[in-house]
């Protein structure tokens, strides 16, 4: 473990955060809830931006060195971490270039990564000599990552980084972040309230709500859990992992395979063999009884009712579908569960209308 | 050399004195200003603001007793120095420091104070130290706030004359300023020559505010335009 933190604040306001981290030294850890549920406290009581008051008792151990108990307090320069916040806060009167060789200055004594390689890493090569006043909201973000990386050599920590950026930016700074999830040997945390973000590039999942864990777990456990996507109107999803097996020239189709089912995507020609990412709605899954004969829908799996989200008075419930080893959910209305006559363990269809292909430009032959 | 050249030279090395002494001394206090939560701030902001509403004359007064050898000031002094501090140039330092002091610690309180704390939050976990965070960005990033504070103190302690006139006398080539010296060319009726001082003081005066507010506007449109 490179991180363990055990925490018990309470703040004046009377709000209390009590948490136990366990987080590994690779990968990416989400610290995934609601505004107010304290996960951003959590990151900044990491990175020793916030210390808690005397009363309060606050552990944090990294790699085996106390970061901070009742009698030590590491202080956030000491810790070599990379903090990137929602804002960007790139030094006003430096260049790109001079804040990121500010930040090398700042960590002079440490190992610290090559500057080139952050730089050609994060694709700043045509942005360096510009003033910072003048870059976008998604390019400021990613000079701030690309500071934050120089001198991250224990974490880096991710406060909800795509917060203030538009959509099309936050695609391709996911793309940046999941990149270097697999490059670096030091372990993201992830704050967010968008699930979206968690399931695209999460391998472990916390689960915060008012100030405590609800769960955790690893991504696969927990990704497509009900737990999670509830309470997440039309955002609830599922990521299924699948595997190419061939285009249809005749139909413009790829053929996936998901737990030895068939899947079809519209375009993209894709590498045979190889490890797909698909996202599939809860509010585009459908569920009949028997096989439909007959029907414009192209994905039909065969599952298993694992779970029913409890009914509320809302018009629709959320069921977790196991398909395979893997686990898939279906928004359906109150009505069809209570005239389906729906139960654990039954035999179900379920009908896709929509999925979307998460790791297409890594797949992409042309 | 001419008396009034001599009053000249006395001023500018008053006001020079003055002015790197309160950047050594009244920096660190602007800055605990600026961040503390210290609920002795709540005494020390009118503190130092006090020789703004204070006639001179009052702060003369206790500083012409404080100065006296049988005080502890004065006493102090005469132990280390083995002269007495009243009527000599230090006195004049001493006593402009503290009545310039909110003139200087009043515009670099409030350019600390409009620096994001984000900026340095980034800083602390890029690496840097609490005094690289200063001297790397909160010197850049209130640049204006410390042009106008050394100029109000520079140009504050050349503009003064009530302290002086109570503590220092008018002792030519030790405290004899250009103030004083003025007002005894006024006192003889030599008004030609009073004419020279009061006008070269007037230019001077102005010349120093139109340099800041230039410096002033100028840094302000660069930073609007992002240089």
């Amino acid at each position: 473990m490179l991180f363990e933190a055990d925490i018990d604040l309470t703040r004046p306001s009377g709000f209390r955060l009590q948490a136990k981290l366990e987080i590994p030294d690779r990968g990416v850890t989400a610290l995934f809830g609601p505004s107010g549920s304290g996960k951003s406290t959590l990151l900044r009581l990491l990175a020793g931006l916030e210390r808690g008051l005397p009363s309060d008792s606050i552990r944090i151990i990294s790699q085996g060195i106390s970061w901070q108990n009742q009698s030590r307090f590491v202080p956030p320069h000491r810790r070599a971490v990379g903090f990137v916040s929602q804002q960007p806060q790139l030094f006003p009167h430096l260049s790109v270039l001079g804040n990121l060789k500010l930040a090398q200055k700042f960590r002079s004594r440490s190992s610290g990564k090559n500057l080139t390689e952050i730089i050609s890493w994060l694709e700043l090569e045509p942005l360096l000599n510009a003033n910072i006043h003048h870059l976008s909201g998604g390019e400021a973000q990613r000079v701030s990552l690309a500071r934050a990386l120089i001198g991250a050599n224990s974490c880096l920590l991710l406060d909800e980084p795509l917060a203030s950026i538009d959509v099309g930016s936050k695609t391709a700074l996911l793309e940046y972040i999941h990149r270097l999830s697999s490059t670096l040997s030091i372990p993201i945390v992830y704050v967010s309230h968008s699930l979206q973000e968690i399931q695209f590039l999460a391998d472990h999942i916390y689960l915060l709500d008012k100030g405590k864990v609800i769960n955790t777990g690893s991504m696969a456990n927990l990704g497509n859990s009900l737990l999670l996507n509830q309470n997440q109107g039309d955002a609830a999803s599922s990521m299924l992992n699948a595997e190419t097996v061939g285009f249809d020239e005749e139909f413009g189709l790829t053929q996936l395979s998901v737990d030895s089912q068939p899947v079809f995507i519209a375009g993209a020609r894709l590498t045979e063999h190889a490890h797909a990412r698909i996202n599939v709605p809860a509010r585009d899954v459908s569920i009949t009884l028997k096989p439909p004969q007959q029907s414009s829908i192209l994905n039909i799996l065969e599952a298993t009712v694992i779970e029913i989200e409890k009914p509320s008075k809302a018009a629709s419930v959320l069921l977790s579908l196991q398909l395979g080893q893997q686990t898939l959910l279906a928004r359906i209305t109150r009505k069809s569960l209570s005239h389906l006559s729906l139960g654990i363990g039954q035999t179900v269809f379920a009908q896709i209308k929509s999925i979307s292909l998460l790791n297409e430009n890594l797949l992409s032959e042309d | 050399m001419h008396p009034d050249l001599l009053a000249l030279t006395v001023t500018l090395k008053l006001a020079t004195s003055v002015t790197v002494l309160l950047v050594l001394i009244a920096t660190p206090l602007a800055w605990w200003l600026s961040q503390t939560k210290s609920r002795f701030r709540i005494i020390i902001e009118p503190l130092v603001a006090l020789p703004i509403v204070l006639p001179p004359t009052v702060l003369g007064f206790y500083f012409l007793i404080a100065f006296s050898p049988d005080q502890l000031i004065g006493g102090l002094w005469l132990n280390l120095i083995g002269t007495p501090l009243a009527f000599t140039f230090p006195s004049l330092v001493i006593a402009s420091c503290i009545y310039t002091l909110p003139f200087y610690v009043q515009p670099l309180q409030l350019a600390f104070e409009s620096i994001q704390r984000g900026y340095m939050e980034a800083a602390a976990t890029l690496g840097a130290s609490p005094l690289r965070r200063f001297f790397y960005l909160i010197v850049p990033l209130s640049r204006r706030g410390f042009i106008t504070a050394c100029s109000l103190a520079f140009a504050h302690t050349i503009g003064e004359f009530g302290i002086i006139l109570m503590i220092g006398g008018s002792i030519p080539g030790e405290t004899r300023v250009l103030s004083i010296a003025l007002f005894d060319h006024v006192e003889s009726l030599n008004y030609d020559n009073a004419h020279v001082l009061a006008l070269g003081l007037v230019l001077f005066s102005f010349l120093l505010l139109l340099g800041i507010y230039t410096l002033n506007r100028t840094s302000q449109t660069r930073s609007e335009a992002g240089v």
